[in-house]
C-alpha cells in the first residue's frame, strides 16, 4: 500500500504541472490520427488521475492509454515541463490489475520472447535484417576502452549496427567490450508494467557494468539509451542503488553523442542518398534532436527538412505488435515524408524504428553509424 | 455628453420617421487624433477630406479605399466597404429608442461583446445614427495599392431575414429609413 | 436522460458519455472553473453535426462548441447539462486557391498547420495566437483570436474570407466579406459560440516576407522599455510585432526555452521587422536607433535564431506553471500612452495583494497579460487573486480601453463586462443573441452577462475614464 502512496505523490506533482493549455494536443500522434482528446496527452493525464482518485479504470480508459505510443513528443511540447511518461508508468502500472486475463498471458509472453535470448535466438533469425558485413578491425593504438551495449534484440537482427560502432570506435582508437544479449536495459518489461523484472535486470546490470573499468557507456539503440540514462527514477533517493544509477548514467552516450566530440575524418563513408529518421527515444526522450542530422551534415550527407519529423514511426516498443492499426497508419505517413527526396537508403538511430519501417519499404533501413563504416 | 448629441437623442424620441444624411447630423470635427497610438476618432458628419488632413500632418491616413474624399466619414460607414470595416474599433451610436450607446474601444484589439462596432458597417443608416467612429490609420510609406470593394448583393433569404431582425433590435419602432 | 440516450442511438461511435469519458473535457486552457458535461459527441461530418443540433434542440440541451479547448476565459467549457460538440476530426485542409491567396479549411484545422499546407507556395496564414500549434480555426474566428503578429497583419477578423455557420435550426449560412449588407461576418468573428456553429472557414493567406528579424532589446526598467514602445510608431514604423516580457516572464521562458534571454533585464522587448532586404534594414537602422538605450541589444541572425527568440515568449504562459503552481492570465488592453502607468499600478496591487505578477504582452497593440501567481491549494487565494484581476481589468476600461483584447469574456470576465458596458448595450447584446438562437442553447450564459448579474454586483459602469454615467438606470 505504501508503494502506492509514494506513486500517488509522485502523479500529484507530476499532475499539478500540467496547466492545461492543450499545447500537447498538437505534437501527440495519436491525437492527430483519431481527433479524440481522451487520446491526447492532455485527456489521459485526466484518466490516469481519475484512476488514481477513484481506483476506477474502465475497459475503455485501458484502451485510450494502450494506444499512448510513450514516444514523448508531449514532453518535448510541454513548456510547463509536465514529465508526462513518468505519469504513464504510474497510470499503467495501475491499470495493469485491472487488464484483462487473456491480454495479460499475451503481453507476458511477448516480453519473455524477446528478453530472452535463448527463447528469441531460436526463431528470431527469421525476422534477420541484415548480416555482418565486411572485417573485423582491431584497434591499434588505444585510447581507452568504452562498454558497448549490446542490446537483446539487435544482436539477432541486425549484427552489423555493432559491429560497425566496433570498427568505428577501433579507426578511433578505442577497444569496446559488448555487453551481451542478456543484460538487456529493461525497457521492455517496464513498458509493459513489468517493473518488478525490470527493476531486477536494471540491478544486476548496474552491479555488472559498474565492474568493468570503463569511462563511457555507449549505447546504439536510442531507446535502450533513454531508459538506461533514467535508471535513477526506478529508485528512491535513499536507495543505495540510487547513487550506483547515477554513476552509470554519467558514463552513458548515446553513439551520435561520443562520435560528435571525435574527429570523423578517418572514415570511410558510403556515398549514398539518405534520408534521416529520428527516433523519438532520441529527440524527446533523450532531448538530443539534431545531433545526428548535424553529424551526417558535417560528414556531407545532404538533407532536406522531413516533415513532421517529431513524429513517431509507430514502431514505439512493442506498440507495433499490440496496435498494429494505428502502428502501421503512422509509418506509412512516415515512409511518405521520408521518401519525398527519393532517397537510396533510409537511417535511423533505433533497432526498433529500423526494422518497423523495413517491413513496409524496399530501399534499405539502416543504423547510420553503418554508413561511417564502409569496407567496399 | 454634448448638447447635439442630447438634441439628437430628443429628436429621435420624438419622431417617427427619420432619413439621416450627414447635414441633418450636423456633428462634425476630429474628438481625439494620438498618431503615436494609430488612432483617431471623429464626429460621424466629419468630411473625410478634412480628416485626411489632419492625418498627413503626421504622415498617415484612412487605410481604407476611399471613393470621394467630399463625403463625410459617417455616410462611407454606412455605405460600407471591407477595408473600412476592418480599420474600424470603436463607434457610438444612437438606436432607435434615442439611447445613446458604445460599442468597442479606442484600442486595436477588444473582443468584449459582440462587434457592434463593425456590424453596422453597411447598415445604410437603417439600423441607429452612427455619432463617432474611431478608426485605427496608417503611415502612408506601409499602404499599397487600395482598390474599390467588391460587393455582392445578398439573395439567401435566411440571411435577409436575419438582417430584418437585426434592424428590430437596434430600431425597434422602424423609424430609419 | 433522454438527450444521452437519443445520441447514442443515433449518432454511434461519435458519442461520449460517463464520468470517466467526459471528464477530460470538463474545461478548456481555463482549468479553474470546471464542469462536466452530459456527453461529448465528436463529429466527422457536417451531417453528424446537424443531427446533434436537432437533437439537442429539440431536447432543450445547450450545446457548448469546443475545438482544441486551449482558450484561456473558459468559452469552450462546458455548462450544466450540456453537450460539447468537439469538431477536432474536422481536421482537412479542403482547397488551395495561391493565385487569389485563399484557403478552404474544416473548424478542426490547427491554425499552423494551414501555414504548413500553403508554405511551399509562398504564403502564410497571418494571425498567430500562441497555441497556435495546437489551437483550430474554428476557435479562432469564434474568439477573434490576436497573436505576436497582429499589429500589422490584423486579428482573425481581419484574415478570413469567409465563412460557412449553421445556425441552431441546423441552417447553413453563408457570409463572405463581399457581402453587401451589415456587417454579418464581423459579428460572427469573436462571438465566443453564442450565435452559430463555425462548419467551414475560407482564410486570407499572406505572401510570406523575404526576410524577418527580431530585435530583442533588454531594459534596466519597465518604464523605459514601455516608453520605447510609443517611440517606435512615434518613428513611423509598424513592426510586424512588438512584444514586451518582465523579469519573471523571461525567467520562466528562458527556463523552457534557454534561447538566451538576458536573465538580468527587467524587460525584455521583441521587435520583429518584416518585409524585403532593404525595408527590413531601413526599418532596422531606425529602431536600432530609437533603442539606444537598451541595456541589452541582439538582432537575430538567422531564421533558426528569430524562431527561437519567438518561442520563448509563445510558451511563456504554461512555462510560468514552472514558476508557480496556478496563475491567472489577465487580457486587458489600454491605449499605448498609458503602458507604464498601468504597469506601475499592476506593481503596486501585486504588493498591496503580496501575490507576484509576470507581464507578458502586445506591446504593440496595448494588450496586456498579467500572469498572476498563485496556489489554489492556499484557502482564500483564489478570491484574492479574482479580487486583484478586477482591478486590472477596471483600470484598462477607466483608461479608455477593454477587458479582454483577444482572450474573450467566456465564463471569465462576466462580472467586468458589467464595467465595460451599461445594461442598454448589454440588452441589445442578448437581442442579438435571440436573433440568431431564440432558445438560447449555443454556449448560453456566456461572454454576454445577464443583467441581474450586474444588478447585483452593483457594479458601477465607467465609460472610458469618465466619470460614472449619471443617467444609468440602476437596478
Amino acid at each position: 500500500m505504501q508503494t502506492i502512496d509514494i506513486q500517488n505523490l509522485k502523479a500529484n506533482d507530476i499532475i499539478r504541472k500540467c496547466v492545461h493549455c492543450g499545447f500537447c494536443l498538437a505534437t501527440c500522434p495519436t491525437y492527430q490520427l483519431l481527433g479524440d482528446e481522451l487520446d491526447s496527452p492532455r485527456g489521459r493525464i485526466y484518466l490516469i488521475k481519475s484512476a488514481l482518485e477513484n481506483h476506477h479504470f474502465s475497459k475503455q480508459s485501458i484502451i485510450h492509454l494502450d494506444r499512448c505510443l510513450t514516444c514523448r513528443s508531449c514532453e518535448t511540447t510541454c513548456p510547463s515541463g509536465v514529465e508526462y511518461a513518468q505519469l504513464t508508468d504510474i497510470g499503467r502500472e495501475f491499470i495493469e490489475q485491472k487488464r484483462p486475463l487473456w491480454q495479460k498471458v499475451y503481453r507476458y509472453f511477448v516480453r519473455q520472447f524477446l528478453t530472452t535470448p535463448i527463447l528469441f535466438n531460436s526463431i528470431g533469425f527469421i525476422f534477420r535484417h541484415s548480416q555482418v558485413k565486411g572485417k573485423s578491425i582491431k584497434p591499434i593504438v588505444k585510447i581507452g576502452k568504452v562498454l558497448l551495449l549490446g542490446g537483446c534484440v539487435q544482436p539477432m537482427l541486425a549484427p552489423n549496427i555493432n559491429h560497425s560502432i566496433k570498427n568505428i570506435l577501433a579507426k578511433l582508437g578505442y577497444e569496446t567490450i559488448e555487453t551481451p544479449q542478456k543484460q538487456c536495459c529493461g525497457a521492455i518489461d517496464q513498458h509493459l508494467s513489468a517493473s518488478h523484472d525490470a527493476l531486477a535486470k536494471i540491478k544486476q546490470n548496474i552491479d555488472t557494468w559498474l565492474k568493468v573499468e570503463t569511462e563511457v557507456i555507449i549505447s546504439s539503440a536510442s531507446g535502450c539509451g533513454l531508459m538506461v540514462k533514467e535508471y535513477t527514477s526506478m529508485f528512491e533517493a535513499l536507495d543505495p542503488y540510487y547513487q550506483k544509477a547515477q554513476l552509470i548514467i554519467n558514463k552513458t552516450k548515446d553513439i551520435a553523442e561520443f562520435l560528435a566530440d571525435q574527429d570523423l575524418s578517418q572514415l570511410n563513408l558510403e556515398k549514398v542518398d539518405i534520408s534521416y529518421h529520428e527516433p523519438c527515444t532520441l529527440q524527446h526522450g533523450q532531448q538530443l534532436g539534431g545531433l545526428v542530422d548535424s553529424i551526417l551534415n558535417s560528414l556531407g550527407y545532404q538533407q532536406m527538412p522531413v516533415v513532421d519529423s517529431h513524429l513517431c514511426c509507430g514502431s514505439a516498443g512493442t506498440y507495433s505488435i499490440f496496435q498494429p492499426k494505428l502502428s502501421q497508419q503512422l509509418r506509412a505517413n512516415k515512409l511518405k515524408h521520408l521518401q519525398v527526396t527519393n532517397p537510396q537508403m533510409i537511417v535511423t538511430a533505433n533497432i526498433g524504428c529500423l526494422m518497423h519501417l523495413q517491413k513496409q519499404i524496399k530501399i534499405p533501413v539502416k543504423h547510420w553509424v553503418e554508413l561511417l563504416d564502409n569496407q567496399t | 455628453m454634448s448638447n447635439r448629441i442630447n438634441q439628437l437623442q430628443q429628436l429621435i424620441k420624438d419622431t417617427n420617421n427619420l432619413h439621416i444624411n450627414s447635414e441633418w447630423l450636423a456633428y462634425t470635427g476630429v474628438i481625439e487624433y494620438f498618431p503615436e497610438e494609430l488612432i483617431i476618432t471623429i464626429k460621424a458628419g466629419t468630411k473625410i477630406n478634412d480628416i485626411q488632413i489632419q492625418l498627413a500632418k503626421y504622415n498617415q491616413t484612412l487605410p481604407f479605399f476611399i471613393k470621394t474624399a467630399d463625403m463625410s466619414i459617417g455616410a462611407a460607414y454606412a455605405q460600407g466597404a471591407q477595408d473600412l470595416s476592418d480599420c474600424v474599433l470603436g463607434v457610438k451610436i444612437i438606436d432607435g429608442t434615442g439611447e445613446y450607446l458604445n460599442f468597442g474601444a479606442q484600442v486595436m484589439k477588444n473582443v468584449a461583446g459582440y462587434d457592434v462596432a463593425r456590424l453596422l458597417v453597411g447598415s445604410k443608416g437603417k439600423l441607429a445614427i452612427i455619432t463617432q467612429i474611431s478608426f485605427k490609420v496608417m503611415p502612408i510609406s506601409y499602404m499599397t495599392q487600395l482598390s474599390a470593394p467588391i460587393k455582392r448583393a445578398i439573395t439567401s433569404q435566411l440571411h435577409q431575414q436575419i438582417e430584418q431582425k437585426l434592424k428590430q433590435v437596434f430600431d425597434p419602432r422602424g423609424i430609419f429609413n | 436522460m433522454e438527450v444521452i440516450q437519443q445520441l447514442l442511438k443515433q449518432l454511434k461511435g461519435i458519442v461520449l458519455t460517463g464520468k470517466e469519458n467526459t471528464r477530460p473535457f470538463e474545461c478548456d486552457g481555463l482549468s479553474v472553473y470546471r464542469q462536466k458535461p452530459l456527453a461529448v459527441v465528436l463529429p466527422e461530418n457536417i451531417a453528424q453535426i446537424k443531427q446533434v443540433l436537432k437533437i439537442c434542440k429539440d431536447n432543450n440541451t445547450p450545446v457548448v462548441t469546443r475545438g482544441a479547448g486551449t482558450g484561456l476565459a473558459g468559452g469552450a467549457m462546458p455548462l450544466e447539462n450540456s453537450v460539447v460538440l468537439g469538431l477536432s476530426k474536422l481536421n482537412q485542409v479542403k482547397s488551395i486557391d495561391v493565385e487569389n491567396q485563399l484557403a478552404v479549411v474544416e473548424p478542426g484545422v490547427k491554425n499552423i498547420a494551414i501555414s504548413e499546407a500553403v508554405r511551399q507556395h509562398g504564403l502564410y496564414y497571418a494571425p498567430d495566437p500562441s497555441s497556435q500549434i495546437a489551437c483550430t480555426i474554428g476557435g479562432n474566428v469564434a474568439e477573434n483570436s490576436g497573436g505576436v503578429h497582429c499589429l500589422k497583419y490584423g486579428l482573425t477578423v481581419h484574415n478570413v474570407e469567409a465563412i460557412k455557420m449553421l445556425t441552431i435550426d441546423g441552417d447553413e449560412l453563408i457570409l463572405s466579406r463581399q457581402d453587401d449588407g451589415l456587417g454579418l461576418l464581423a459579428l460572427m468573428n469573436g462571438s465566443e459560440g453564442l450565435l452559430d456553429i463555425i462548419t467551414e472557414v475560407t482564410v486570407k493567406l499572406t505572401p510570406t516576407p523575404v526576410l524577418a528579424r527580431v530585435v530583442m532589446a533588454g531594459f534596466d526598467s519597465v518604464r523605459d522599455c514601455a516608453n520605447v514602445v510609443a517611440d517606435i510608431i512615434k518613428a513611423g514604423i509598424i513592426p510586424a510585432g512588438l512584444e514586451m516580457m518582465d523579469s519573471f516572464a523571461i525567467e520562466a521562458a528562458e527556463e523552457f526555452a534557454k534561447v538566451g534571454y538576458p536573465l538580468d533585464a527587467k524587460a525584455l522587448l521583441l521587435c520583429e521587422l518584416d518585409g524585403t532586404q532593404t525595408q527590413v534594414q531601413a526599418e532596422l537602422d531606425s529602431v536600432l536607433e530609437v533603442l539606444s538605450g537598451a541595456s541589452t541589444l541582439k538582432v537575430s541572425e538567422s531564421e533558426e535564431e528569430r524562431l527561437n527568440f519567438w518561442k520563448g515568449r509563445k510558451s511563456a504562459f504554461p512555462a510560468v506553471g514552472r514558476l508557480s503552481p496556478d496563475y491567472y492570465c489577465m487580457d486587458g488592453t489600454i491605449p499605448r500612452r498609458h503602458l507604464a502607468d498601468m504597469l506601475e499600478k499592476i506593481n503596486e496591487l501585486s504588493k498591496k495583494y503580496q501575490l507576484r505578477v509576470a507581464n507578458v504582452f502586445h506591446a504593440g497593440d496595448g494588450n496586456l497579460h498579467p500572469l498572476i501567481l498563485y496556489d489554489v491549494n492556499i484557502e482564500g487565494e483564489l478570491e484574492k487573486v479574482e479580487e486583484f484581476g478586477t482591478k486590472i481589468l477596471k483600470l484598462s476600461v477607466d483608461m479608455g480601453g477593454t477587458i479582454t483584447g483577444e482572450h474573450g469574456v467566456g465564463v471569465e470576465k462576466l462580472n467586468a463586462m458589467c464595467h465595460q458596458f451599461n445594461a442598454k448595450e448589454l440588452a441589445i447584446f442578448h437581442k442579438i443573441k435571440a436573433v440568431f438562437d431564440p432558445k438560447s442553447l449555443l454556449n448560453p450564459g456566456k461572454a454576454v452577462p445577464e443583467l441581474h448579474r450586474c444588478a447585483e454586483l452593483g457594479a458601477m459602469h465607467v465609460h472610458h475614464g469618465k466619470l460614472p454615467h449619471t443617467k444609468l438606470e440602476r437596478f
